[in-house]
């Protein structure tokens, strides 16, 4: 059923994070020692996605993300992000979840690349890659919560947040300790690697236990009109 | 006319400049030591390229990108002339980028190089300050580098586009405490302007209010608290900056 409401989206920023879950490090550890890395990262490693990414992907609203021409499949990395209940600066772990006034069930879509050495634009920011839903509460942990992927109604990925490296008061005291975050901000807590590919016509679905699933279907770029 | 953002008497006010002083619409004439100076405008999306000049590829020895180099930035960076960017205590080597920043006046996707001038609004000059102690390899540059508050002085006017003729060969200059320290010209970029706006456009939609930071020449040096660093470029003015140290902004 359609949402009546206008969907509100973040106020001014997405952030995300990536190599923040248990599971990646261990796959990828022995990369990490080499070139171009060198050593594994010290602070969070962040990117943006900018706001004409973000796509209301409430059911029944019927998004569609359009893959680049030339793309034959695009990784889907489904996790959730949490909203800033205001200013956050400098924030001690102690105190860091006063900041935090809900969650939106988030999917990061990309064209594939396995590295981790430059954030690519094309490939991470194309219109539309941020499919999103509204901002919720969640009552429990986040930690004892699972993101799960169907394509075309197949399970095909189970995103544990009890597996994150740095869980969210760490995340929001080590990221504000240099940059501000702003009320209404997004603060996605984590996307492992090797997540799964789907091609044009797949209808994806995003759901986790307490908030609403969201979903949106793969096609062709229509390219200028 | 080219115009500033400024905050005055507890409101925000555009002026003019009049002479060496400014003019608000308002009718207030005003010094610009009275006011406090505000990025002249508050973009949507922050773009900003890295190693986008020959000379600069050259002084770091690394090889001439064969696609733009493509960063974003949050809007927590921003800050305005006249104001005080810090350096964090224990670090080697914070420096300076003066770059030409170019402001989207009409949004567009698939925008031809030859029609790329219709949607440019209007010219700035940024500083994109770095912190290099803290550069890892992972999605480099990082934002612990890029990213952080007040890092990234805007200003100080914005100058509409028919202002700028040539904007494809203006020259750059960065003085610390007077002394020329960095020199170039936007004729020596790898990727103009038109094609930055077409490469980004063909995937990205460009929105009025984007603003899209084009890289810094050769002559990159180390600053450090009380140092006055003022980044010029031709035809936009002057943008200064001063550092101050971390322990002194921010009261434990």
């Amino acid at each position: 059923m359609r949402d009546s409401y206008n969907f509100e989206y973040p106020s001014a920023t997405v952030y995300g994070v990536v190599l923040n879950d248990h599971r990646t490090m261990e796959a990828i550890a022995n990369r990490l020692n080499k070139e171009p890395y060198e050593k594994p990262p010290v602070a969070p490693v962040l990117y943006i996605k900018p706001r004409t990414t973000w796509l209301d992907a409430r059911p029944g609203n019927a998004a569609v993300v359009e893959m680049l021409t030339g793309t034959e499949a695009i990784e889907i990395s489904a996790t959730i992000g949490i909203v800033l209940r205001q200013t956050a600066s400098r924030l001690q772990p102690g105190e860091a979840m006063d900041y935090v006034r809900g969650i939106r069930l988030m999917a990061d879509v990309s064209i594939p690349n396995p590295s981790y050495h430059r954030m690519f634009l094309r490939e991470k920011c194309f219109d539309r890659s941020c499919p999103m839903g509204p901002e919720t509460t969640l009552s429990g942990k986040i930690e004892s919560r699972v993101v799960r992927t169907f394509a075309d109604e197949r399970l095909v990925n189970e995103h544990y947040l009890g597996d994150l490296v740095r869980g969210v008061p760490q995340l929001l005291s080590d990221i504000t300790e240099f940059m501000t975050l702003a009320e209404g901000d997004v603060l996605m807590v984590g996307i492992p690697w090797n997540c799964p590919l789907a091609g044009a016509g797949t209808e994806i679905r995003v759901s986790m236990d307490g908030v609403k699933d969201i979903i949106f279907t793969l096609a062709t770029e229509r390219g200028p009109a | 006319m080219r115009l500033a953002r400024i905050a005055y008497n507890g409101m925000i006010l555009t002026a003019y400049p009049e002479g060496n002083m400014l003019r608000t619409t308002q009718g207030q004439l005003l010094a610009p030591e009275e006011v406090v100076w505000l990025p002249p405008i508050e973009p949507t999306t922050i773009f900003a390229l890295g190693l986008n000049y020959s000379a600069h590829a050259k002084e770091l020895n690394l090889p001439i990108p064969k696609q733009p180099m493509i960063f974003l930035k949050g809007p927590n960076t921003l800050i305005g002339h006249r104001g005080y960017t810090t350096r964090p205590d224990e670090v080697k080597f914070m420096h300076y980028e003066c770059e030409l920043a170019v402001i989207i006046g009409k949004s567009g996707k698939y925008i031809s190089m030859e029609t790329a001038h219709e949607h440019i609004g209007g010219y700035t000059i940024a500083n994109d300050y770095a912190i290099r102690d803290y550069l890892e390899q992972y999605y480099r540059p990082n934002l612990r580098v890029k990213n952080r508050d007040g890092t990234t002085p805007l200003g100080p006017w914005f100058v509409p586009a028919d202002e700028i003729v040539t904007p494809g060969s203006l020259w750059l200059r960065t003085y610390v405490n007077s002394q020329l320290v960095q020199e170039g010209n936007t004729d020596d970029l790898i990727f103009d302007i038109p094609f930055i706006i077409s490469y980004i456009s063909s995937f990205m939609t460009l929105q009025r209010g984007d603003v899209i930071l084009t890289g810094t020449p050769a002559g990159l040096v180390d600053v450090n608290p009380g140092d006055r660093v003022v980044t010029e470029i031709e035809g936009l003015g002057r943008l200064e900056n001063t550092i101050i140290a971390a322990v002194n902004n921010f009261n434990v």
